[in-house]
């Protein structure tokens, strides 16, 4: 694997909290344009190596860079602003802002709108059209002006999703996109990220419980138990592996 | 006194409240902790116009004076509290607040001494119209409040800067993910407080005397409101604000006490009040209308 | 030979209520501020209930049973509201007590106060009311204790590590967090009793905020659970503002240097030490 290459290296990244290791030793390389699943047992580090990398969580030991660049020392909003985009587990939208305004305060950052914009008839219009077309391309637009508190999970996993789609970034980190989504609306999720993917150019990484759903997005998967890396490798191959499903269907120990 | 006149005092004296209401509520907004320096931060504000005034500086000059004063006290906040809020510690911080707070009346009272001072020499200009009086601050007061609400309410719901603040003090993570510096929303929002805490400890105090321990009953006062209204409602506090002003002032002037006395009645009036809607309703009487996780 | 008697009166009347304000705060993780509240209204309602001619016994108990019934008042807000919330509001009573004290003037004697408390017989020389105040001291210090000994104890300690883990255990939080306040609130009046007995004078600047400013800091000085530690930090406290004594300052300075002090070693301390104060959680 030719490092330059890389869009994102960790080298022996550990992360500690207390007296805890929560990461053990996590060495990973993605290239651009690649989509890796991240996979394995709850508790077994998957949120937190995403929270590593947004800045989230701080690093016992290890490095991470990102298009080259070394990372640890820059705060979360830095990293959003390099490029680094986040969905995450619980939190996806701010439920005290409206609908239409949860996609301006992401696009209007991303599109680097001047802070007077609202005055301008001419950026109004501009991001008028980006609202609608962001919230048409999800089924939203009946919502546009409601505050997003009212919308269900899987509505707002996609409000979070169709958000994203604006981030002029490289690299986005989703956490559990299926969780607390209908089955029906799986399938538009799928959609959404091999989107953002092809479409878009977005490199993912997507920490996931639904192995059916994350085997068809994913290039790679990588497991990981207890904070350490068990096995990475195409997902046909990673099937195989026996202990593979004695860790996520469980034997009769 | 009659109907009129104690509707427009309560007014004045609401505004006052709200003033100070507004800031403890965005504080809390971004940090998650109750400022309880502020009281004690607009007063030493005051102290700070007094000090100019008293030493003859020309009033330009002794304004522009406070405001740096109110400028370095909202400093002085955003950096003793930053550490807490970055950890989430509530508490710690509230108590680092307080202890500010008596830290900053302590310096007053060695300063100035505790004896009542006057911002101003003689008697405040009163404007009448008919049977209806109100003080030049009284004036101020009022309108710096409805510029303010008018002001808040276009800067909170169609700015960036409305929006970034919306969405520090519900996610600060979130919003950082977005690339939103939330140090700087705070810091922001630790210098406003600043200024209005200085506003209303100036306004106060141009009515009344100064003291150095006037801060406290004045964010206490403020913090009930907050309470009372909601912690996650601006509509709320706004609304709290006059209840909580109007109806103790009708109580003590229809019940034919003396002024002097009803001071004290105010506070335990507005307690006893405050208990009671509490008891009715624990989170305050508006809270946010989103679905419940 | 007096100054020696009355530091000693001064650090038992600390040591006494500071074991409440240690019980709420350092071991329950309970920040409640009543404490100057109970200190005042157990002095005020003996004193006055005297001077309508009650004995002794009889005005103890009306004190006591004044107390009760705020520190149940305490326990509702304190189930009622959150944490910070809560916090807030016991300090918005010592506002209110103060506003009643000085509203209920015929009573109360306003802000001028009571003047020329006696002494019961038992404690009529200061160094018997020394040694009596100093015998309660080392009483509240036994009973925080074996207070801590007990389940009640172990609950109080684990509620503050986490409240939703005690609940399933089948604790009941609010049971736990109750008795905390109202042992508190008790104790604070005994220490308010004793003092008025000491000083002989009662107004309304008796407690206060200032008398929870040096409780909570030596409270927190003694963030762990242990009771040495408590009487280490009441002692450190009481003996600092004599040291102001050497300065020579104007006497209006010096009470307000002394506040300055407190609220600055609260300040310093919580600023350091507030890992021991709140357990780690972990965010996200």
């Amino acid at each position: 694997m030719d490092k330059q290459e890389d869009l994102i290296r960790l080298e022996n990244l550990s992360v500690k909290f207390g007296k805890q290791m929560v990461l053990d030793n996590v060495s990973l390389g993605i290239k651009a344009g690649e989509v890796v699943g991240l996979i394995g047992p709850n508790g077994c580090g998957k949120t937190t190596l995403l929270n590593a990398i947004s800045g989230f969580a701080p690093l016992e030991t290890g490095t991470i860079s990102f298009a080259g660049r070394d990372i640890m020392n820059l705060a979360p909003d830095q990293r959003a602003v390099l490029g680094i985009g986040r969905s995450f587990q619980h939190a996806g939208v701010f439920k005290e802002l409206s609908v239409s305004d949860n996609i301006i305060i992401g696009a209007e950052k991303a599109e680097k709108f001047p802070w007077f914009w609202m005055f301008s008839t001419r950026y109004r219009e501009k991001m008028d059209k980006i609202v609608n077309n962001t919230l048409a391309d999800v089924g939203l637009s009946v919502h546009k002006k409601s505050l997003a508190g009212i919308l269900s999970g899987g509505q707002i996993r996609l409000l979070e999703l169709a958000r994203l789609q604006l981030f002029k970034g490289k690299l986005l980190l989703i956490d559990e996109p299926t969780a607390g989504v209908a089955p029906a609306l799986r399938q538009q999720l799928a959609k959404t990220i091999k989107k953002l993917n092809q479409e878009y150019g977005f490199t993912i990484i997507i920490v996931e419980h639904d192995l059916k759903f994350l085997f068809d997005l994913v290039d790679r998967a990588v497991v990981l138990v207890d904070g350490r890396k068990y096995i990475e490798g195409r997902p046909e191959e990673i099937q195989k592996d026996a202990r593979l499903k004695e860790i996520y269907f469980g034997t009769s120990e | 006194m009659f109907f009129w006149q104690i509707l427009l005092n309560s007014l004045v004296l609401g505004t006052q409240v709200l003033l100070l209401a507004v800031p403890l509520y965005l504080v809390h907004s971004v940090c998650r902790i109750y400022h309880l320096a502020l009281g004690a931060s607009g007063i030493f504000t005051a102290y700070a116009l007094y000090f100019a005034l008293s030493s003859s500086w020309p009033l330009d000059f002794a304004i522009i004076f406070a405001i740096i004063i109110a400028i370095i006290l909202g400093l002085i906040s955003y950096r003793l509290l930053d550490s807490s809020v970055r950890k989430k510690e509530t508490m710690p911080g509230m108590l680092i607040s307080l202890a500010f707070g008596i830290i900053l009346e302590s310096l007053m009272s060695i300063i100035f001494g505790t004896d009542a001072k006057s911002l101003v020499n003689g008697v405040l200009p009163v404007i009448s119209w008919g049977d209806l009086h109100i003080t030049v601050p009284g004036i101020i007061t009022l309108a710096a409040g409805i510029v303010l609400a008018l002001i808040f309410l276009v800067l909170i719901n169609k700015t960036p800067w409305g929006r970034k603040l919306t969405s520090v003090s519900e996610n600060d993570n979130l919003a950082a993910s977005l690339g939103i510096k939330a140090s700087s929303v705070r810091l922001g929002t630790f210098i406003i407080a600043g200024l209005l805490a200085g506003f209303v400890g100036i306004m106060t105090t141009l009515n009344t005397a100064l003291v150095p321990t006037a801060g406290f009953p004045l964010v206490i006062l403020a913090f009930i409101v907050l309470l009372i209204g909601g912690l996650s409602s601006l509509k709320g506090v706004i609304i709290a604000a006059y209840t909580l002003t109007l109806i103790p002032e009708f109580i003590i002037s229809y019940s034919g006490n003396n002024w002097s006395l009803g001071d004290s009645w105010k506070m335990l009036i507005v307690f006893i009040l405050a208990a009671l809607i509490l008891m009715w309703r624990p989170n305050g009487l508006f809270i946010s209308q989103t679905r419940s996780d | 030979m007096g100054y020696l008697y009355t530091q000693l009166a001064r650090f038992s009347e600390a040591a006494i209520m500071s074991m409440g304000a240690h019980l709420t705060i350092a071991v329950s993780g309970i920040f409640f501020m009543g404490i100057p509240v109970t200190f005042s209204l157990a002095a005020y309602a003996m004193v006055i209930s005297q001077n309508f001619g009650l004995p002794l016994i009889a005005a103890l108990g009306v004190a006591l049973g004044a107390v009760l019934v705020a520190s149940l008042i305490f326990v509702l807000a304190y189930l009622k509201l959150s944490a910070d919330s809560f916090t807030v509001f016991t300090l918005a009573s010592i506002l209110a007590f103060d506003a009643a004290l000085k509203s209920w003037d015929g009573l109360t004697g306003g802000v001028l106060g009571i003047a020329g408390i006696t002494r019961p017989a038992f404690v009529s020389t200061l160094v018997r009311l020394a040694w009596f105040q100093f015998g309660l001291a080392i009483l509240a210090f036994a009973v925080e204790q074996i207070i801590l000994k007990t389940r009640l104890g172990r609950a109080m300690q684990a509620m503050k590590e986490n409240k939703y883990l005690v609940e399933s255990l089948g604790v009941s939080s609010r049971r736990v967090g109750a008795s905390a306040i109202i042992i508190s609130s008790f104790v604070a009046a005994i220490a308010g009793i004793v003092a008025i007995w000491r000083i002989q004078f009662l107004d309304p600047s008796f407690g206060g905020i200032m008398l929870l400013i040096e409780v909570v800091t030596i409270a927190i000085i003694a963030a762990k659970p242990k009771v040495k530690w408590l009487a280490v930090a009441t002692l450190i406290i009481i003996l600092l503002p004599e040291a102001l004594r050497f300065l020579n300052l104007p006497s209006t300075i010096v009470g307000h240097l002394r506040n300055l002090i407190y609220a600055f070693i609260l300040l310093i301390m919580i600023k350091n030490i507030s890992e021991k104060l709140m357990p780690q959680k972990r965010f996200i």
